[in-house]
């Protein structure tokens, strides 16, 4: 009794006919966020020779991305950088062939600046597991908007790299199969209340 | 004023509860070929013929390691040494023997000598290491050991020779070290001999040695083919 006392019918009506029309202007998002690629949407790994099984093989230029992040001006929310993440998609727990599986981690993975983001950070090769590492983190305290054409970074990949190259181990003495993983990329802005 | 006061703050905390920050994710397909490589390679000694031509041949033998056997009267020379490689990708196995049961003479194909008076060693030249005295495949590993020689208990004994086939090397099954590599990893010398009556602790030669065989071998020119096939283990 209290609460239609409180709220008539007419009140919470109209209370939510304005709440409805005026809502979608006023819930924008912080930001908006692209990743897109512009090369090397997928990554074949051929080991066709002994050599290639015994050293591994690296991939520096194996996909491009352009980073597309923008402020949109919420009051309290101010935009500063993003950190890029990846891992195996789906949490996949391993390379899977047709028959045999790999560990994740004879995958590596790296993210460099390309262009327009020479202040941020790499951290380096990365081994691919089931969770979110970081790969590349920027930072910018007076923040510039990021459009794909001139923010670009590139991931590069190395797989059986042997323990004395820094990697996890060849691939020596696996089964030949045709192996398969999806690595997934994820984009997070950071910022003050982000 | 109450009413409107409240319907305000719903307004307001509905608003912020439907902004927030915008990820963006993307999945990159990666695909790894692994091919098999697997390849034999001898490089010296394809051929190996022991000569007997002195009665000091019939009583010691011929050998490649004349002076570092049992048997350190025989004559010696490295014209009895067979070197190969193996390469692969996965692990591996040998296996080898002869064609036949016995050498047949080639001048009178009724005659034969047996095969245990031929015999061989193995020496390794590559970087993968055999397992110790009296290891079998699946035993426990010390370190880096990777390979596995049964008839020549891990490289350090002579044995006879075999008819095919017989599992000559093999992968030990460490987890930490595989018998795949490159010619450099897999470089292996046989070691032939004949007639020096050595005794291995698998297979022995025979151990009479060729002159006093009775009945002693008829003089002729004794032949057989070694098979060496090498697999996936």
């Amino acid at each position: 009794m209290l609460i239609i006392k409180l709220f008539p019918p007419k009140i919470v009506f109209l209370t939510l006919l304005i709440y409805l029309s005026i809502n979608p202007l006023f819930s924008q998002e912080w930001n908006a966020a692209r990743l897109n690629v512009l090369y090397g949407s997928s990554l074949p790994l051929n080991f066709s020779s002994l050599g290639k099984i015994k050293k591994g093989i690296e991939v520096q230029t194996g996909t491009r991305f352009g980073i597309s992040l923008v402020d949109s001006l919420q009051l309290g929310h101010v935009l500063q950088g993003f950190v890029l993440y990846f891992r195996a998609f789906n949490n996949q727990a391993n390379i899977k062939g047709d028959v045999s599986v790999l560990p994740l981690n004879k995958i590596r993975v790296k993210a460099e600046n390309v262009i327009g983001l020479e202040s941020g950070h790499s951290y380096g090769y990365q081994d691919l597991s089931t969770d979110w590492l970081p790969l590349f983190s920027y930072t910018n305290a007076s923040w510039h908007n990021l459009n794909w054409a001139n923010h670009q970074l590139n991931i590069s990949y190395e797989c059986g790299k042997s323990l004395a190259d820094g990697g996890n181990g060849t691939l020596l003495g696996e089964d030949p199969d045709y192996y398969n993983v999806e690595i997934e990329f994820e984009l997070v802005p950071t910022g003050i209340n982000f | 004023m109450k009413k409107i006061s409240l319907a305000a703050v719903m307004l307001i905390c509905g608003f912020s509860a439907f902004g927030q920050a915008v990820k963006d994710r993307n999945v990159i397909p990666v695909a790894v070929s692994l091919n098999q490589v697997l390849r034999m390679t001898v490089t010296n000694g394809g051929n190996i013929e022991f000569v007997f031509n002195t009665i000091e041949d019939y009583k010691n033998g011929i050998s490649s390691e004349g002076i570092i056997s049992a048997n350190p009267t025989a004559t010696s020379g490295a014209m009895y040494k067979t070197d190969f490689t193996v390469s692969s990708s996965t692990r591996w196995a040998l296996s080898y023997g002869t064609e036949e049961p016995s050498f047949w003479g080639t001048d009178n194909p009724n005659t034969a000598l047996a095969l245990d008076n031929v015999g061989f060693s193995i020496s390794n030249n590559g970087f993968n290491t055999f397992a110790g005295t009296g290891k079998v495949a699946g035993g426990t590993p010390v370190g880096l050991e990777s390979l596995i020689s049964v008839p020549t208990d891990n490289g350090l004994q002579v044995t006879a020779l075999q008819t095919y086939p017989k599992v000559l090397i093999q992968d030990f099954g460490n987890p930490a070290a595989a018998n795949a590599g490159d010619a450099a990893d897999n470089s292996f010398t046989l070691n032939w001999r004949c007639g020096t009556a050595e005794q291995g602790t698998v297979f022995p030669m025979n151990i009479v040695k060729l002159i006093d065989q009775n009945p002693s071998p008829a003089p002729d020119r004794y032949v057989v083919n070694v098979l060496f096939d090498l697999a996936i283990d």
